[in-house]
C-alpha cells in the first residue's frame, strides 16, 4: 500500500508529538498539516478535506477534548465521511470505548512506535480502498462475486485497479467502497477497458473505464 | 562508566539530539519548580515529559517521568529529587544506536 500522496491532520497539543509525527509520516510520501491548537483544526476541517484525521483525546489547557471534536464530527455528514484514527495515551477501556462509539475509526495508543505507525496507516488505508465489485452479464448471470482490489489511479474518465482477480477486456462491475462514496461515484458503471497485466504474483492491473460521470463527480475526483 | 545503551529508528535519527537538549532544559524547570514549591507546575512539565518520551523511544525516561507526575498528586512530594536526578542520570548515559 502506497501512502505517497495522502494528506493528514494530526491534532495534538504536544509539539514533540507533532514533530515526530510530522517525521514519520512524510518520510512516507505523506502530506501533513499539525495543529497543536485543536480549535484552529475544527476551522481547518470546514474547508478541506484530509485523506485521515490523527487526533489525542486529551488537549491539556484547552477548552475543548478530542471528545468533544469526535462528537461535533458525528453530527456533520460531510466530516463524517473523513476517517478519524484517535492517538491517545489514555489506556483506559472506557476512555476507548466511547471514542469508537462516536465513530473513532481506529485507535493507536502511545507511546507511538515508528513502525506500527506505519503498518496501521498502510492496513488502514487498504481497508478503506477495499472495494466490492459484482459483476453480471445482461443476457444471462455469468458470475457474481464480492471482490477486493486497490484503486491506484483515478481520472475523470477511468480508473486503474489492482486485484487478485485477472479480469478480461470489457467486463463491467459494480464498484463500492468509502473513497467511491465520497466521490459519489457508486451509481456510475464500471468497464475494462482491455485485458489485466500481472503486475505481480497472483496480483493483477486492470484500467477501467467510469460510465456515467456527471459535472459533480467530476469536480469530487479533481479535488482529490 | 554505566552507559545506558538504547536503540532507536534511525528514522528519528535526526529529530534526536534537539529532543534531548529540550528534555535537559526542562530538567532545569524540573528542578526549579521542586525548589520553589510550584507543584502544579512541576506535575504538568513531569506529564508532558511523560506523554512524549516513549515515543521517542526512551522509554524509562517516560517511567520515571510518570512516576513524578503521580508523585505530584500526592500530599507529600518525598522522592521528587531522586527521580528527577535519575531522569538526569538517565539522559546524560544514553548510548543510543541507530537502528
Amino acid at each position: 500500500m502506497d501512502l505517497r500522496g495522502k494528506e493528514i491532520f494530526i491534532i495534538d497539543d504536544d509539539e514533540q508529538i507533532l514533530i515526530l509525527m510530522r517525521k514519520i509520516l512524510e518520510n512516507n510520501g505523506i502530506k501533513v498539516e499539525t495543529f497543536s491548537n485543536p480549535q484552529k483544526a475544527v476551522e481547518a476541517l470546514n474547508h478541506s478535506s484530509p485523506n485521515l484525521v490523527m487526533i489525542d483525546l486529551n488537549f491539556g489547557n484547552h477548552n475543548i477534548s478530542g471528545f468533544d471534536i469526535l462528537s461535533v464530527r458525528m453530527k456533520d455528514p460531510t466530516l463524517l465521511k473523513i476517517p478519524f484514527i484517535v492517538l491517545s495515551g489514555l489506556s483506559d477501556h472506557k476512555m476507548i470505548k466511547q471514542a469508537i462509539k462516536l465513530k473513532a475509526d481506529d485507535f493507536i495508543q502511545k507511546p507511538i512506535n515508528t513502525q506500527i505507525i506505519q503498518i496501521k496507516l498502510r492496513k488502514f488505508f487498504l481497508k478503506e480502498q477495499t472495494l466490492r465489485y459484482v459483476f453480471e452479464t445482461e443476457e444471462e448471470l455469468d458470475l457474481t462475486g464480492v471482490i477486493s482490489a486497490q484503486i491506484t489511479h483515478i481520472s475523470e474518465n477511468s480508473l486503474q485497479i489492482s486485484s487478485q482477480v485477472k479480469y478480461s477486456n470489457h467486463s463491467s462491475m459494480a464498484i463500492d467502497g468509502n473513497r467511491i462514496q465520497q466521490l459519489e461515484a457508486k451509481a456510475c458503471l464500471y468497464e475494462t477497458m482491455s485485458d489485466a497485466i500481472a503486475v505481480d504474483i497472483g496480483y493483477y492491473k486492470s484500467k477501467v473505464k467510469i460510465i456515467g460521470v456527471n459535472n459533480v463527480i467530476a469536480s469530487n475526483i479533481r479535488k482529490l | 562508566m554505566d552507559k545506558i545503551e538504547i536503540q532507536i529508528d534511525s528514522m528519528l535519527k535526526e529529530l534526536i539530539p534537539q529532543y534531548l537538549e529540550t528534555r535537559k532544559k526542562e530538567i532545569v524547570k524540573l528542578k526549579e519548580f521542586l525548589q520553589t514549591n510550584e507543584i502544579h507546575e512541576l506535575e504538568r512539565l513531569a506529564h508532558k515529559m511523560a506523554g512524549n518520551s516513549g515515543s521517542y523511544g526512551f522509554h524509562q525516561m517516560g517511567k520515571y517521568a510518570k512516576e513524578l507526575e503521580l508523585l505530584c498528586q500526592q500530599t507529600s512530594q518525598d522522592g521528587a529529587d531522586d527521580l528527577i536526578a535519575k531522569i538526569e542520570h538517565y539522559i546524560n548515559h544514553l548510548e543510543i544506536k541507530y537502528i
